[in-house]
């Protein structure tokens, strides 16, 4: 309805600014999308090649230590070895807090929205955002004595168990609106057929429930992917790096960094979060929306 | 229909509330309180110190120079994210919700951002900085406004730009999104009843569009700061808080002085106060947001 009063002056403008907007959205991880395909000379040409005249895969075979990789690259950057085994470390780790986190965050969402008075309910409520709002980093140096004094560092089942505690706060948060938007009515008449709470919660609310459900993962799962921090601070070889950290230790070397390489490498690690997100973008938004969600 | 019968929880389902509930305690509740413990502590790593310190963290951090400076780096740093990532996030807004035609595709580049990675972010820019490479230095070259490559993450003031830059371009994706909801919540009628009295676009903007978009606008300003605040992943990749303490911010100040100098009471002290300003930044908000409903 608007459209009908722009003109088209003012439409060439917008599209103008809509480019400009597109192009600050999309040129820095095309750039790293196109320099993980390019050979190394031309990017270490002046200008770089804006698109490369011989496009390659070679920096993702020597990446996943395929046939066809360079092994005299993967010689001048040893941590680059430790890549394919952080990715299924962050797999195994995202993957075991995404359970732990839904199964006992809807359990207990579901109780706090249905069995505790609503005084004590907003209290705890605030509570869980409150832990949620206070930087990880102040929480660390506590857990870091915790695990090293059980001699639990560096494994995965303990980076499993610290994210899935940090990250149920916002679950639980997050669910507890869910259900309490749920329809009592199914529930009344379960009840009265003489289901216990546990039945009536576990063959009617959560079929009925599985799109906050599926939401809910997909939150933690990219939460935990994407954490640095935590996985830094916890881990202290590769046989636990999560991915974020194995990245940040190929960057180390003191020489210049196989670019190429490093670009394949993050866009690898990008990949799974960005398909989880443009899956689940509507959930993603809404969730901003109710509030919280990080940015 | 009895819903006194849907008040009770029966013991099964009570005793499944149990591993959440001590999770959190052991990983959310627990840490906190110990941390606040700790830093009443006088413990180095290494130093076999130990014993009760007082107040002295504290005194020696609000007195330490190296301190001053990164919360005076942090409150920059987040200040200049939150106001960057606000006007670019409320520019797209305004776009998306100019209905031109092709929006649709802004909106889906629009949540890239958001879903990558804090440190493939940063592992990102380090690439587009580069001195000897870069993407940036290769741009400006070409256009003929820098004569020869510059080393972007050398000098303190020129890195600290760069770092929030990276940054704020993450954080955009969350403000396009509140705004843009917030934009579409405002009644076309208020425009219409404008457009016959004469108002301009500016106009328009100005006392329509600015006066309903505050209470998004706050939610944006909010989180974003928070985020800010505890900032690590983008510094830890991009300049380690350097070049000399020019990038230096509270979350890697905290870890350095925790995890590699050894010094845990000081640490704790600095981390406790991080986390009094995020909760007096969070109490805030909320105290604003039960005033704007009371007045509804």
């Amino acid at each position: 309805m608007r459209a009908a009063r722009l003109s088209l002056g003012k439409i060439v403008a917008l599209w103008s600014l809509a480019l400009i907007s597109l192009l600050y959205l999309l040129a820095p991880p095309g750039w790293m999308l196109i320099s993980s395909f390019s050979p190394a000379t031309e990017l270490h040409s002046r200008p770089p090649h804006w698109v490369p005249h011989r496009p390659t895969v070679e920096h993702y075979e020597t990446l996943f230590q395929t046939r066809g990789g360079d092994a005299r690259a993967l010689q001048q950057n040893p941590q680059v070895r430790a890549f394919p085994r952080s990715f299924v470390n962050s797999l195994i780790i995202a993957t075991g807090t995404t359970l732990i986190c839904v199964i006992f965050g809807a359990i207990s969402a579901y109780s706090l929205s249905r069995f505790v008075k609503r005084d004590r309910q907003r209290w705890i409520l605030l509570g869980l955002l409150t832990t949620r709002m206070i930087p990880v980093v102040s929480v660390l140096i506590p857990i870091y004595f915790a695990l090293q004094r059980l001699g639990v560092l560096n494994t995965l089942s303990a980076l499993i168990i610290v994210y899935s505690g940090l990250l149920l706060p916002f679950v639980i948060w997050i669910l507890e609106s869910y259900y309490r938007d749920f329809p009592i009515d199914l529930e009344e008449a379960a009840s009265i057929d003489g289901c216990s709470p546990l039945r009536t919660f576990v063959s009617i609310v959560l079929p009925l429930s599985t799109n906050g459900l599926f939401a809910a993962a997909a939150f933690v799962f990219i939460s935990v992917w994407s954490d640095f921090i935590v996985g830094l601070t916890l881990t202290s070889s590769e046989k636990a790096w999560p991915i974020s950290v194995a990245l940040a230790q190929a960057l180390n070397p003191i020489t210049e960094p196989n670019w190429g390489l490093l670009n394949a490498a993050g866009l690898v690690a990008a990949v799974i979060p960005a398909i989880l997100a443009f899956i689940f973008r509507g959930a993603v938004m809404r969730g901003m929306l109710s509030g919280a969600i990080k940015g | 229909m009895t819903p006194s019968a849907l008040r009770r929880s029966d013991f099964l389902l009570r005793f499944l509330n149990a591993p959440a509930i001590l999770l959190v305690i052991a990983f959310s509740i627990a840490p906190i309180v110990y941390v606040f413990y700790l830093s009443f502590q006088d413990l180095r790593i290494g130093m076999g110190a130990s014993g009760f310190a007082g107040l002295d963290n504290y005194r020696f951090v609000l007195e330490d120079a190296s301190v001053i400076k990164a919360f005076s780096n942090t409150f920059y740093f987040a200040g200049l994210s939150v106001l960057l990532a606000t006007l670019i996030g409320l520019g797209i807004a305004l776009l998306l919700h100019s209905d031109i035609p092709g929006a649709g595709w802004l909106v889906s580049a629009v949540v890239l951002p958001w879903a990558i990675p804090e440190i493939v972010n940063a592992l990102m820019w380090q690439w587009i900085y580069n001195p000897t490479y870069g993407a940036l230095n290769g741009i400006l070259y070409s256009l003929g406004l820098i004569a020869e490559y510059r080393a972007w993450l050398s000098s303190p003031l020129s890195a600290m730009h760069a770092v929030i830059f990276a940054y704020a371009w993450k954080l955009v994706p969350f403000a396009v999104i509140i705004l843009y909801a917030g934009l579409t919540a405002i009644p076309t009628e208020y425009y219409e009843a404008a457009e016959i009295d004469g108002a301009g676009d500016f106009a328009q903007f100005r006392y329509i569009t600015l006066p309903l978009l505050a209470p998004p606008l706050g939610v944006v300003v909010l989180f974003c700061m928070v985020w800010s605040m505890r900032a690590f992943d983008i510094v830890y990749l991009l300049t380690r808080g350097g070049p000399g303490d020019g990038t230096m911010v509270l979350s890697y100040f905290v870890f350095g002085k925790a995890f590699e100098f050894g010094d845990v009471g000081a640490g704790a002290a600095v981390a406790c106060l991080l986390a009094l300003m995020t909760f007096a930044l969070t109490a805030l908000y909320m105290r604003a947001l039960r005033n704007s409903a009371g007045t509804r």
